[in-house]
């Protein structure tokens, strides 16, 4: 009788430790999910500029935009520059991680280099960028690479 | 008469029921914090072993408890169902919390990791109802005797009723 009733009693211990550490692991994957999907790194509409009149070195500014709960470092960025598609360069300075706390933004401003294409390709060209930002959250693991793409446009003044 | 019978199977059941859904909810979190989809999200982390130590032992639970073979296997499958499609589902969530976009891909990959944990667990589950039903078989047989004197004791006439017959 009171190893069966140990077994009940034991049983429904279980059911509810279980209930509770599935609410609370249900709870933890739909905040890592939420956090994900409120990060955005975009880049600034006309802030794309030719830093010498070679047209080698550019630079445009990104807004990291955290509506997560979880402050995030943005780690790396590797973007790339594309003239009509075609890849031209890319930012080959070394990234300086960025800290953005919860419910906040930063701009940062990336730095371009041209190291494939015509002289002077720049000036006529179509230009693009495209690349990936990879974010690591607070109280979270696994980082998450975030996908950046922006068409710019024709940019036909270098400001020296 | 009658409706003591009937009190004490419907308690029967909606113990036994109880004990179900308690060893499916505990096989469930097993499942959610062992399984590899959820794996870097959840903490803390099982290793995917815990999945089928946790069939074998919920199952077993249900073993020692259920008696009729009958009734043991389609819990213990139920109990597997139940536990693999809360996964699945918990996979599955974001979507229906609007989140993120849902993806026939990713809806394929939910039932995918929602099978594989049915499959993991089945055998491991079976063994488990099987050993738990043979262990309980003395412990029921002890819980039988002991309701069987309580019903003998509520058979018997209250002190009314032999007050009664004496008259007659």
């Amino acid at each position: 009788m009171i190893a069966n009733r140990l077994i009940f009693i034991a049983t429904l211990a279980l059911g509810l430790a279980g209930g509770w550490t599935l609410w609370a692991a249900t709870s933890q994957y739909v905040d890592v999910a939420r956090a994900y999907t409120h990060v955005t790194v975009t880049y600034q509409e006309g802030s794309y500029r030719w830093l010498d009149a070679e047209y080698e070195n550019g630079s445009a500014a990104f807004q990291i935009e955290n509506g997560s709960r979880h402050a995030v470092t943005l780690e790396s960025l590797d973007l790339h520059l594309t003239f009509d598609g075609e890849f031209a360069g890319s930012n080959y300075e070394r990234f300086e991680p960025v800290l953005v706390p919860a419910g906040e933004s930063r701009v940062i401003e990336v730095h371009f280099q041209v190291t494939n294409g015509a002289p002077q390709a720049g000036r006529d060209a179509q230009i693009g960028i495209d690349g990936k930002g990879v974010c690591r959250f607070e109280g979270i693991k696994p980082s998450r690479g975030v996908d950046i793409r922006a068409e710019i446009g024709r940019v036909p003044e270098a400001v020296p | 008469m009658r409706r003591s019978t009937a009190r004490h199977t419907a308690r029967f059941v909606a113990q036994r029921g109880l004990e179900w859904l308690c060893v499916t909810v505990a096989f469930a979190s097993v499942v959610v914090h062992a399984g590899e989809a959820l794996h870097a999200f959840v903490a803390p982390r099982l290793d995917s072993a815990f999945v089928f130590l946790a069939a074998f032992v919920l199952a077993g639970l249900l073993g020692l408890r259920v008696e009729s073979p009958k009734a043991l296997i389609p819990m213990t499958v139920g109990m597997l169902l139940v536990g693999a499609s809360v996964y699945g589902g918990v996979i599955y969530a974001p979507v229906w919390l609007n989140i993120t976009l849902g993806t026939v891909q990713f809806q394929n990959y939910a039932t995918q990791q929602a099978l594989l944990i049915f499959f993991w667990g089945f055998i491991p589950a079976i063994a488990g109802a099987i050993a738990g039903n043979f262990a309980g078989a003395g412990l029921r047989a002890r819980v039988d005797r002991a309701s069987d004197e309580r019903t003998a004791l509520a058979e018997s006439p209250s002190w009314w009723d032999r007050a009664s017959d004496r008259e007659a």
